[in-house]
């Protein structure tokens, strides 16, 4: 058995340029469709990406805005698909990536645990089980039962975070997390996943900041236009950083 | 644990093709309990917060039956014994194709926060809103049993034709809406398309009049056989009216073969079509 818990060979991702495609139609209708070069409808936001991850790394991404780093965790985490390459991922996969969206607005927040951790893959038994440690840490307990567009946009994010942190998975994705909700929510999250990276997960954190890569990751990699331009040492990897911001 | 622990995902540039059908199903099966809890969604969002609750799905089929039987006492002067119940059928019927058809049109695009968070299999999505409308009708169909009582019917062998016919406007539905909401990423045009088109289909199909009303002698029999081929919906309200009335399905074997021939090559189509475009689609929302 191979000890990689994701491995990602020459992957190539491109990404529609006209998010809408408003011009399908016009394009029909004027006989123009498909006469649009390749180039001018899609834009490569992921060039040809190979990285091994072994099970329990923590691994870092910097890179300027617009370089591919959520790409890379969308495609990793599956949700799309390559053009080109391979993706293989072992184990239970979470992408935990601007907290609080993703909840029904009309349920309420058990109800949203319980959705959510089926949408995780958990059967009604195992999401009873975390349903207390969840709202314990969420620390909204006085208002689990009341719909979730009652909530402020505080303890939205608390409850997206605490059911994510708690489901436990054995890769962890996570893309700018670190930075939204309160001081004292910022601490709470941060030792959290502290914890979990301490624990046997696989982690792979998206960040803009160096304190974080620091403290926790064995290996940076920087991302530029889609491609890795780093080998994956700290120190290449933050001398990378500071270049792109002047 | 409900999944393995050690699933291993793999995604790569290979696209079923021929097995795409299979594969759905298998799908299906594998993300049962998830798509228990979308349809369990579905149907807590729709009765929270309404003081009716359930008697919506009753009354909006009640209120269009009597206006229609109103319309029809006036302007019509055929007979028919079992008119409520003609038209109650009709419309219980159209609305699960119509439902399922114009929800499955719209739900990966309404699903685009989900849809970027976690994955799993999309084609959830529109099996959730086909077994959510599917519930949707179950229960609306209660109330028939008050009309069966007064009429003094008794279900016979006839009331086979009910799952089937139940089974095959799912998957015309489901397969229509394979290929309409890979195309509304793209384009949001497609939904307004789909409510007109529905809009139209909905009065040239026997809805709230029988099926005799168009093959019943005016028009050449060559027309209606083309017509009971390009409208499957006909042939299956007709089922389901049969199915309770007991009355004969009076529709040649060849149309029939022909209907459900093509309402499955609809979703095996549908089906392939999803899958190998699903990928690209999800880019657009």
């Amino acid at each position: 058995m191979n000890d990689n818990a994701i491995s990602v060979n020459d992957v190539v991702l491109d990404y529609p340029r006209k998010k809408k495609g408003v011009g399908f139609f016009r394009e029909i209708l004027t006989g123009r469709f498909n006469k649009t070069p390749r180039k001018d409808r899609w834009f490569r936001a992921l060039n040809g990406i190979n990285i091994e991850i072994k099970r329990g790394e923590v691994i870092g991404i910097m890179g300027p805005n617009g370089s591919g780093k959520s790409t890379l965790l969308r495609v990793i985490a599956g949700i799309y698909a390559p053009d080109e390459g391979l993706v293989e991922v072992e184990g239970r996969i979470t992408l935990l990536a601007g907290i609080g969206t993703g909840f029904n607005q009309d349920l309420t927040g058990r109800e949203n645990i319980k959705l959510t951790g089926s949408i995780y893959g958990f059967d009604l038994k195992s999401i009873r089980e975390m349903e207390e440690g969840i709202i314990d840490f969420s620390g909204i307990r006085d208002f689990i039962d009341d719909p979730i567009r009652t909530y402020s946009a505080g303890m939205r994010a608390r409850l997206g975070f605490a059911i994510i942190s708690n489901l436990e998975p054995d890769i962890l994705l996570l893309d700018e997390v670190m930075s939204v909700g309160d001081h004292e929510f910022r601490k709470k999250s941060r030792a959290r996943i502290e914890e979990l990276v301490q624990g046997d997960a696989t982690v792979v954190i998206v960040s803009h900041s160096k304190s974080i890569m620091k403290s926790m990751c064995n290996k940076v990699y920087g991302l530029q236009k889609g491609e890795i331009v780093t080998d994956g040492e700290l120190e290449s990897a933050f001398e990378f950083y500071e270049s792109e911001k002047e | 644990m409900g999944v393995p622990d050690s699933k291993v995902l793999r995604r790569d540039g290979s696209l079923p093709f021929f097995s795409a059908p299979f594969k759905i199903l298998k799908n299906l099966y594998e993300n049962r309990q998830l798509l228990k809890h979308f349809i369990g969604r579905d149907l807590k969002v729709r009765y929270h917060n309404s003081i009716l609750g359930y008697g919506w799905s009753v009354l909006e089929p009640l209120a269009l039956t009597v206006t229609f039987y109103i319309l029809f006492a006036i302007l019509s002067d055929s007979e028919d014994p079992y008119r409520p119940l003609t038209i109650l059928l009709g419309i219980l019927a159209w609305s699960l194709f119509a439902k399922t058809f114009s929800n499955g049109t719209t739900c990966i695009q309404r699903s685009s926060s989900l849809i970027q968070r976690v994955y799993f299999p999309r084609e959830i999505f529109i099996f959730s809103k086909s077994g959510y409308n599917m519930f949707q009708f179950l229960l609306s169909l209660l109330v028939i049993i008050p009309l069966l009582i007064h009429y003094d019917m008794m279900p016979s062998k006839q009331i086979l034709l009910l799952p089937v016919a139940l089974i095959m406007i799912l998957l015309l539905a489901t397969g229509l809406a394979f290929f309409t909401s890979i195309l509304q990423t793209k384009a949001r045009d497609i939904e307004h398309m789909v409510t007109i088109g529905l809009r139209i289909s909905f009065y040239l199909s026997p809805v709230f009049y029988p099926l005799k009303m168009i093959t019943g002698g005016r028009i050449p029999s060559q027309y209606t056989d083309v017509y009971l081929i390009i409208n499957p919906m006909a042939t299956y309200i007709t089922m389901i009216r049969s199915a309770f009335t007991g009355a004969p399905l009076d529709i040649p074997t060849t149309n029939l073969i022909i209907t459900f021939t093509s309402t499955i090559a609809i979703f095996w189509l549908g089906a392939i079509y999803f899958m190998r475009r699903e990928r690209k689609a999800v880019k657009f929302i």
